[in-house]
């Protein structure tokens, strides 16, 4: 029951994160059942109704019920802990956001419920396809209230973070001694409330025209359907941002641990954090190349820009790695699948950004391979490092290496297979969100490859999930700082006492935890 | 563009940050309509420009310096427990249902948003109120 | 010992990665592909270097058994040289590859109102679900639902304008084999050129969700000889 009424940031971050990843395991279902219709031609598992409503519903969960809250759950549990105070600002608002975002998400799930089932206009609902004449069912209108909810909660929660960030810090802590995971969360806090405000903008003139006669995306009454995706890719390309800039945040805090190093170059990270997150509203009709209704040259020329921050970043975290001392337990490996596969999506980016490039690529499998290639072994790598992190911080207890070992090694396998043959097929020709595809085109055997790989995929969280369940069996052992890391979360608790500290080490520099330990080691005269 | 820099650089690092996002934008936002004449993202970025300025003047003006405060101060002012986020949230999307349903939503969601914010106010002014006792008592 | 076996496995799967490109079939088509082994080439120095570094970390610097496992390694913060270095060299290497894009995007979007005279040129208008071809210099129209959709001819090795326009939602007119799609937007007239190179026939589908039946609405485009694309069109008369 108190967890109904909580307003403690810590029990706040779990809630979303156990909401979160409920939705991420049905939109995982979904995914299966999608692959598992296209992995033979001809329809076997449903009809192109269903199918559509399977893209749209898996879409919408993965990015905006399942990616962003979780990074808002990270975020909730480690910001206060790491800047070294008891909570949040605004502790009851905090509340309030993860609420809109749970009935949020439910009334966006509701439409499985109406007549018509869900929504099926695709997670980017282009108009006119999705005003009223062409997608007639109350599923939509749920689908746009539900995440018109959930964009409010996000507005909420970046308030919140940046509030926090800034008038919170322990004395000494200075902004460039502010944790690099604490960086990332201001800036993809700034994005949150600059972008939201153009969705919910959308989502309300998309209402009004479906229900109350208006006509802003509808040509025949002198509407402009374009409209749609300029605001729609407004808030849509610093959403991309939004859920992956703390992602790489985890990264920069799991690498230097096990290599026993410091981040190397943590000015130019932070700094290259800030340009990505300005640099991101100014890319977005790079979705839009197609249309021939937008500039292309200004907005290839932003997106080429953007890979130049982003490649520094990598060279940042092989950099610490380099001449470290490497030890791999299960969050670094998942680190090291991150810096592999992610590096194809960064470049595949890049191929997209270029717009004859575009011309063939867009709205194919190439694309859909790209996105995955980011968000799948971009954020959920990177997701999964953080939760083997700091599940003994969050729970007192260490999850398994061995089945942390078979999850991580499933993942890569099952990710390989599952999306690396999607780039062949986008390049071939099969486009995206096609229920079905002719049996002759050639397509079936990368398909099935495909399919066989999203397999591999579901046993891996099976498994995540019994070294969840299995962890929580035992009791709690896990001493504050077990991993030997660096900021101020480990000085706490493992998990951490309700307002988080009794004291605080000094801090003069980004690894308070780090210097306090060297500290007790020089005084001790151990070498 | 001395003059620029003096004015600015006795701010706090995140008043910096909006007006160096403000001028971006801006700036941007400029060459996007000269170069597209399009004119939903001239606007938006403008506005971007716009929104990300006044907070940046804001701050600048009111000369906000972010005092070093001993952590465990704050102890005591924390909001403990309350079912009014719940009740508040919940109202919220009921009402916002209406939208689709009809007055019925509204309705049945105006009486726990009602509650909720009632006694999210309340406390809200009581430790407002108990924080400027204890701070005319430090003096 | 498992870091290094990830470092070699991964570094085998990422090389599986680069795709191949159906032959091109225009003028444009095969600027684009051109493009493309730019990028790929790119790319793959690109990928060659990083995972090259980040293996080579991997395997060289994992701690040993040894006694001097706890004491930390020489705790770098940063190299300003070398963090100048790895900003300059991508921001010249992707300069260099706008440049590339710039060229050819000239060559494919270019629409030339001399070259619209010469070989023909078509109206398209596409609708839930299926395609209107029309040419109206000859006055002829071509029209069909769903599969196996409408089949128009066009003259091998002359510039073919079209104009696209929708009836209802967003669609997008896509031939895999001219390694090129064009949205089809209610409201606004989206224009393009191509010069097809090789006689053939090639499938197009839509590439814009539009509904329900998004995914049956193929067309061919075939390019004949001017004689033979002459009797087509008398034909349809």
């Amino acid at each position: 029951m108190t967890w109904l009424t909580t307003t403690d940031h810590k029990r706040i971050g779990i809630l979303y994160l156990v909401s979160a990843f409920a939705f991420f395991l049905l939109g995982g279902v979904i995914a299966l059942l999608m692959r598992t219709e296209l992995a033979v031609p001809g329809l076997q598992v449903t009809d192109e109704h269903g199918y559509n409503q399977m893209f749209t519903m898996h879409g919408t969960i993965m990015m905006l019920l399942f990616a962003t809250p979780t990074s808002a759950a990270l975020a909730n549990f480690l910001v206060p802990l790491q800047v070294g105070t008891a909570d949040m600002v605004f502790p009851r608002l905090n509340a309030l956001s993860f609420w809109l975002f749970l009935f949020g998400g439910i009334i966006v799930l509701s439409g499985y419920a109406a007549a018509g089932g869900p929504a099926d206009i695709g997670w980017t609902g282009y108009p006119p396809n999705s005003e009223l004449a062409y997608s007639t069912t109350t599923g939509t209108d749920l689908w746009i209230i539900g995440l018109a909810l959930t964009g409010v909660a996000s507005i909420l929660g970046a308030l919140n973070f940046t509030v926090t960030i800034y008038t919170r810090r322990a004395p000494g802590m200075s902004m460039l001694r502010l944790p690099i995971f604490s960086w990332t969360v201001l800036v993809t806090a700034i994005l949150i409330l600059f972008s939201f405000p153009a969705l919910t903008s959308a989502l309300a003139m998309l209402l009004l025209d479906r229900r109350f006669g208006a006509t802003f995306f509808l040509p025949s009454e002198g509407g402009d359907a374009i409209l749609w995706q300029h605001l729609f890719w407004f808030f849509g390309h610093p959403e991309v941002y939004i859920v992956i800039l703390p992602f790489f945040g985890i990264l920069s805090e799991v690498i230097p641990v096990f290599a026993r190093k410091p981040l190397f170059g943590y000015r130019a990270f932070v700094l290259a954090t800030i340009l990505i997150g300005v640099y991101s509203f100014t890319v977005w009709a790079h979705h839009m190349f197609t249309t021939g209704a937008v500039a292309n040259p200004f907005f290839s020329i932003t997106t080429f820009v953007i890979a130049v921050p982003t490649g520094i970043k990598f060279f940042n975290w092989i950099a610490t790695m380099w001449r470290g001392r490497l030890s791999f337990p299960t969050p670094m490996l998942w680190c090291l699948g991150f810096l592999y596969l992610f590096l194809f999506g960064g470049i595949t980016g890049i191929v997209l950004g270029s717009p004859p490039l575009d011309y063939a690529f867009h709205d194919t499998y190439f694309v859909v391979a790209h996105m995955h290639n980011v968000l799948v072994s971009g954020t959920v790598f990177a997701l999964f490092a953080g939760l083997y992190f700091w599940f003994p911080k969050m729970a007192g207890r260490r999850l398994s290496e061995r089945l942390g070992r078979i999850h991580f090694w499933s993942w890569v396998v099952g990710f390989t297979l599952t999306f690396l043959p999607q780039y062949q097929l986008g390049a071939s020709g099969m486009p995206r969100r096609y229920a079905d595809y002719p049996a002759d085109a050639g397509w079936t055997a990368l398909n099935q490859l495909s399919t066989a790989g999203s397999l591999l995929l579901g046993v891996g969280v099976l498994v995540f999930l019994a070294a969840v369940a299995l962890a929580l069996r035992r009791p709690p052992d896990q001493p504050p700082d077990p991993w030997g890391a660096n900021s101020l979360e480990w000085w706490a608790d493992s998990p951490p006492s309700h307002h988080n500290f009794r004291s605080l080490p000094p801090i003069r520099s980004e690894r308070p935890v780090f210097d306090a330990r060297h500290a007790a080691v020089l005084e001790e005269g151990t070498p | 563009m001395r003059l620029l820099r003096r004015l600015v650089f006795g701010d706090p690092a995140e008043t910096r940050f909006f007006l160096f996002l403000s001028a971006f934008a801006l700036v941007i936002g400029a060459i996007y309509w000269l170069v597209s004449y399009e004119p939903a993202g001239s606007v938006l970025l403008l506005a971007f420009g716009a929104a990300t300025g006044v907070m940046g003047v804001v701050l600048h003006r009111t000369g906000r310096r972010g005092a070093d405060r001993p952590f465990l101060d704050e102890t005591g002012r924390f909001p403990s427990e309350t079912p009014a986020p719940l009740a508040v949230g919940a109202g919220i999307a009921l009402m916002a249902l209406a939208t689709i349903f009809g007055p019925a939503p509204l309705v049945v969601g105006l009486l726990p948003f009602a509650w909720g914010a009632w006694t999210w106010l309340g406390r809200a002014r009581a430790e407002l109120d108990s924080q400027a006792l204890d701070d005319e008592q430090r003096g | 010992m498992r870091g290094p076996r990830v470092a070699a496995g991964g570094a085998l799967v990422s090389l599986a990665a680069a795709a191949c490109l159906p032959a091109p079939a225009t003028t444009e088509a095969r600027a684009i592909a051109s493009l493309y082994t730019i990028f790929l080439a790119a790319a793959a120095v690109v990928a060659a270097i990083v995972l090259g570094l980040a293996t080579w970390s991997v395997i060289r610097y994992r701690a040993g058994r040894t006694a001097d496992a706890d004491d930390p390694p020489a705790q770098t913060h940063g190299n300003t040289r070398l963090e100048i270095l790895w900003t300059v060299v991508p921001a010249v290497t992707i300069a260099a590859l706008f440049g590339f894009t710039l060229v050819t995007l000239a060559r494919v979007d270019t629409v030339d109102p001399v070259e619209a005279g010469r070989g023909a040129e078509i109206e398209v208008t596409a609708f839930r679900w299926g395609w209107t071809f029309t040419y109206p210099a000859e006055g002829i129209t071509v029209s069909g639902f769903q599969e196996p959709g409408p089949e128009v001819v066009v003259p091998v090795g002359e510039p073919i304008t079209v104009r696209l326009d929708s009836a209802d939602v967003v669609h997008s007119f896509y031939v895999p084999r001219f390694l090129f799609k064009r949205d089809v937007v209610p409201g606004r007239e989206n224009i393009f050129q191509f010069t097809v190179e090789e006689a053939g026939s090639y499938g197009g589908q839509c590439a814009e969700f539009c509904g329900l039946y998004h995914s049956r609405m193929p067309f061919t485009v075939r390019a004949e000889s001017r004689p033979d694309y002459e009797a087509w069109l008398a034909a349809q008369r």
